[in-house]
């Protein structure tokens, strides 16, 4: 009693000492005023960590349309369209998460008026003939004598020819110039679109505008990845908060029916708490920010966790609760074996080079560590006897018994494994691999509809790709991207390239010379007789900044080079030779080809993590049958991952990530079956049938989600588990090399 | 930018021609749409201009459109209608003025189009009457504009008249006027 009492003393220490640690250093860091939370999804994203032109262009891709929104407000009303269009620019702009673009409209008149003689409405200066100067003039006079031109005095002497209207009227045409466009509102948010928080926050605002203003006779349309990243946020969250509810049920159920005490219950909650409050505390000791999404995947730590608190359990249940040193012996090799094998498949995704996997590893190998620690120290010390010792290791033993006696079917696990490894190899010749962001998730429909109603307002089209040129400086950028849209097409830009309203120097001097030439030297005289205009001074030469909307489309990448984005519609042609200096980029097919990067990166760490487990297994144990442990949870990843194939079901980066959470579940299988054999332990095959179970209820459960990456990773758990259950059994199980008899015998 | 001077004249033609009445100088609020076609002198007095710039011709009013028909110093014939305004210069094709010449967000953002239609609440909707004097000679309606945006360009607008409008006279933020007299001088 004696033990136990300073045993439990020492649990509670560590306990509490932990704890008190983590918390208190948790608790600092969310008191200060940086984000714990990164929830940008675009950080998942490779980083330009290097100098791979390619993936600065995508990046700055990423940030300069991704967080794009356009509404547009429809209604019989124009008043009431124009309120409610500005009663909704209001919350937006008032919420600091929006800037509307006409925001910028009183520096885009000043940088048209001070361009004015130097951009033209023409293609090129050649088109800017005599016929269209005369055009220009003759308009300058309509405007002044006639009604409906703001013509004041100032206009008048510095523009006597109007050109800043005849841009800005030409400009706006090119725009689109419907009805409609009074009720639109466009912008960007100053937050990352893929943000959970701009997501929330411009959802609450239009729910609140909404309710104020959409009915009959007011409708909105919306257009902007934000919407449907918002879209795709609730849906998961209600599949999560659905999928919770049942995973918890199940596993309380489970652990009622194993071990019927609520104390095992409390104990194993208390330890996956603990581990995950280290994950967390360790990840930011490490890093300055932690990806909500790693705490999504940290939810296989629940599963490994939970694992390995009912083998210390199910030791314990089956062998009348020892004393804890006991009880430590009994798990402590297969444990340790399970916890390096896993800890060297996480620690293996450090080197996958991606910040949110490097998270990952870390916050896994810290909670799985905890967990090995607490389940020894702390768990075992105050997992107390029940009252009634013995009448509670006979109902354990009964039940343990009956699964015994269903599972210890060998032919039946052997016909079952031997169908599940043909249909592995079945899968491995008929798989696909599915990485195009688009089929990850069905677009809501509802939301294209009003995509396809605000792109027809704003003339715009649906968006197919970019435009990216590319100079050491902004006057070869601006060089290229002309060169690039005479190739294309300037019908296939949708809204202004940059060089639209900054062209480069070379058609800056051909427009200035063919204004001077054919309008001002054959009328300037005429706008001075007629107007009553007193002769014109030279212009103070001037430095217009450029508006907020145009620097956007300039971005200077990390290599010091100069790149200007240019949005293009879908075109069915083949694009043509744009040179070294200008490309088109499908930003879909950047998220597209990411994952198929982060695919073969999880493949190769899955692979390397293999390699590295079958050679710690092998230094542990020194016999090559030892090398199964490794092997069954191996084959157990590949049944995970091509078994599905079969069902039209393909392999993507979450089946590969599936596959590294089952292969650290599989070897702790294998690992306990293992010692099961050499030692005659009869707790092992209830423990693991338990853990699997639980596991099947948790993260099985997500192969019935409608999003395909919770559903893969799912399915990849959901088959995986089966498979390294069966394989196991079949090869390292109690009966396999009848080396075991006296615990066939107890069970 | 600067408001469309030439619109806001057109509008509050268009509204205040209905003031005719029977006895002299009635109130200006009995004001009825008036259809039928005015001689005008418009009289643009812009900063740094040597002179006014001063355009005559006739304006006609009908419910679908306004046309304002300028003969000299040129022929400049402009129709104002709900969809927009569409100007041609010495003959030539008709052309649309877009947002950037001035024209139609003041048509369908400032109520002005309810003007043109003879509504006068409508107009108050946007602008504010800063007076109202009667006298024997007639009356003086001062308007100036409700939201900041259209106060940025326009500064006050005055309507005189008796039987009719007589003369507008719109003072421009920057210091232009404008002014149109109806009948023959």
């Amino acid at each position: 009693m004696k033990t136990q009492a300073s045993e439990q003393k020492r649990a509670f220490i560590i306990f509490a000492a932990l704890i008190l640690i983590c918390s208190s250093f948790l608790a600092i860091r969310f008191s200060t005023p940086n984000p714990i939370f990164d929830t940008d999804i675009q950080s998942i994203l490779p980083h330009a960590d290097d100098q791979r032109l390619d993936q600065q262009i995508s990046e700055a891709l990423s940030s300069t349309f991704a967080d794009r929104v356009a509404f547009l407000i429809d209604g019989d009303d124009p008043e009431q369209v124009k309120a409610a269009r500005d009663d909704l620019n209001q919350r937006l702009t008032s919420s600091q998460i929006f800037l509307d673009d006409q925001a910028d409209a009183d520096v885009t008149g000043q940088w048209v008026f001070q361009n004015r003689r130097e951009i033209l409405c023409e293609a090129s200066a050649d088109e800017f003939t005599d016929e269209a100067a005369a055009q220009v003039w003759n308009s300058a006079v309509g405007q002044v004598f006639g009604v409906g031109t703001p013509v004041s005095g100032d206009i008048l002497r510095a523009d006597p020819f109007l050109l800043t209207f005849r841009l800005s009227d030409c400009l706006s045409g090119e725009l689109g110039n419907t009805s409609q466009q009074a009720g639109l509102l466009t912008g960007r948010l100053t937050t990352p679109a893929g943000s959970f928080e701009t997501q929330a926050a411009v959802s609450d605002i239009l729910s609140e505008w909404q309710a104020r203003w959409l009915n009959d006779d007011v409708t909105m349309a919306r257009l902007g990845s934000v919407f449907h990243a918002e879209h795709g946020a609730t849906s998961a969250k209600q599949e999560i908060s659905i999928f919770g509810s049942i995973s918890l049920i199940g596993v309380i159920f489970i652990f009622l029916y194993a071990f019927r005490r609520v104390r095992s219950l409390v104990l194993v909650t208390l330890l996956i708490g603990s581990s995950i409050l280290t994950g967390l505390s360790v990840t930011l000791l490490v890093f300055s920010q932690i990806h909500l999404l790693v705490l999504v995947f940290a939810a296989m730590l629940v599963g490994i966790v939970a694992d390995y608190a009912v083998h210390a359990m199910a030791a314990r249940f089956s062998n009348d609760w020892p004393d804890p040193r006991t009880s430590r012996a009994f798990i402590r090799r297969p444990l340790t074996v399970s916890m390096v094998t896993t800890v060297a498949g996480f620690a293996g995704l450090w080197f996958l080079g991606v910040g949110m996997f490097a998270q990952l590893a870390v916050f896994a190998v810290s909670g799985i560590l905890t967990a090995w620690l607490l389940v020894q120290w702390v768990l075992i010390p105050f997992d107390a006897p029940p009252s009634n010792t013995p009448k509670a290791s006979e109902s354990w033993r009964d039940r343990a018994n009956t699964a015994a006696r269903i599972l210890n079917w060998r032919p039946a696990l052997v016909v079952c494994a031997v169908l599940l490894v043909g249909m592995t190899i079945f899968g491995l010749f008929r798989y696909s691999v599915l990485d195009d962001v688009r089929q990850f998730q069905p677009r809501d429909a509802q939301l294209m509809a009003e995509e396809a109603r605000v792109s027809e307002a704003m003339n715009a089209g649906q968006a197919g790709r970019y435009l990216v040129s590319v100079g050491d400086t902004l006057e070869e950028a601006r060089q290229a991207e002309e060169s690039a849209i005479e190739e294309i097409g300037r019908d296939k830009l949708i809204g202004f390239s940059f060089t639209r309203f900054d062209p480069s120097a070379e058609k800056r001097a051909a427009a200035r010379q063919a204004i001077e030439t054919r309008l001002e030297t054959p009328y300037l005289s005429r706008a001075q007789a007629t107007f009553g205009l007193p002769t014109l001074s030279a212009e103070a030469p001037t430095t217009p900044q450029r508006p907020g909307w145009l620097d956007q489309l300039h971005v200077e990448l990390p290599s010091g080079k100069h790149a200007l984005i240019a949005q293009l519609a879908i075109f069915e042609t083949s694009p043509p030779d744009l040179g070294p200096n200008a490309q088109l980029i499908d930003i879909t097919q950047t998220y597209s080809d990411a994952f198929a990067k982060y695919r073969h990166l999880t493949s190769l760490s899955l692979g390397i993590a293999t390699l590295i487990a079958m050679i710690v297994v092998f230094l542990i144990y020194r016999r090559p049958r030892s090398l199964l442990i490794v092997l069954c949870p191996f084959a157990a990843v590949l049944g995970g991952i091509f078994i599905p194939c079969l069902f039209g079901i393909p392999v993507s980066f979450f089946s590969i990530a599936g596959g590294m959470v089952l292969f650290g579940i599989g070897v702790d299988y294998a690992a306990f079956f293992w010692e099961a054999r050499s030692t005659g332990e009869n707790w092992t095959l209830p423990s693991v049938l338990i853990g699997a179970a639980t596991t099947e209820v948790s993260m099985g459960l997500l192969s019935l989600s409608k999003t395909f990456p919770v559903q893969s990773f799912g399915i990849t758990i959901a088959i995986g588990v089966i498979c390294a259950f069966c394989y196991t059994i079949v090869l390292l199980g109690i009966s396999r090399f009848g080396e075991n008899s006296r615990a066939k015998t107890n069970m | 930018m600067k408001p469309p001077t030439g619109l806001v004249l057109a509008s509050v033609i268009a509204a205040t021609q209905v003031a005719v009445a029977e006895t002299s100088c009635p109130s200006p609020e009995t004001m009825k749409p008036l259809a039928g076609e005015q001689t005008f002198t418009q009289t643009r007095t812009l900063s740094g201009l040597d002179r006014p710039l001063v355009s005559t011709g006739t304006v006609t009013i009908s419910d679908d459109e306004v046309i304002w028909l300028v003969t000299d110093p040129v022929d400049i014939a402009t129709r104002i209608t709900e969809s927009g305004i569409y100007q041609s210069v010495a003959g030539g094709d008709e052309t649309p003025l877009h947002a950037g010449g001035g024209g139609n967000p003041f048509l369908t953002e400032t109520g002005l189009l309810s003007i043109m239609r003879g509504d006068l609440e409508g107009a108050e909707d946007h602008y504010d009457r800063a007076s109202s004097d009667m006298s024997e000679s007639g009356w003086d309606l001062v308007f100036i504009p409700k939201s900041e945006a259209l106060s940025s360009h326009l500064k006050t607008i005055t309507l005189n008249g008796c039987t009719a409008l007589e003369l507008i006279t719109i003072h421009q933020s920057n210091g232009d006027v404008v002014s149109v007299a109806f009948g023959d001088e």
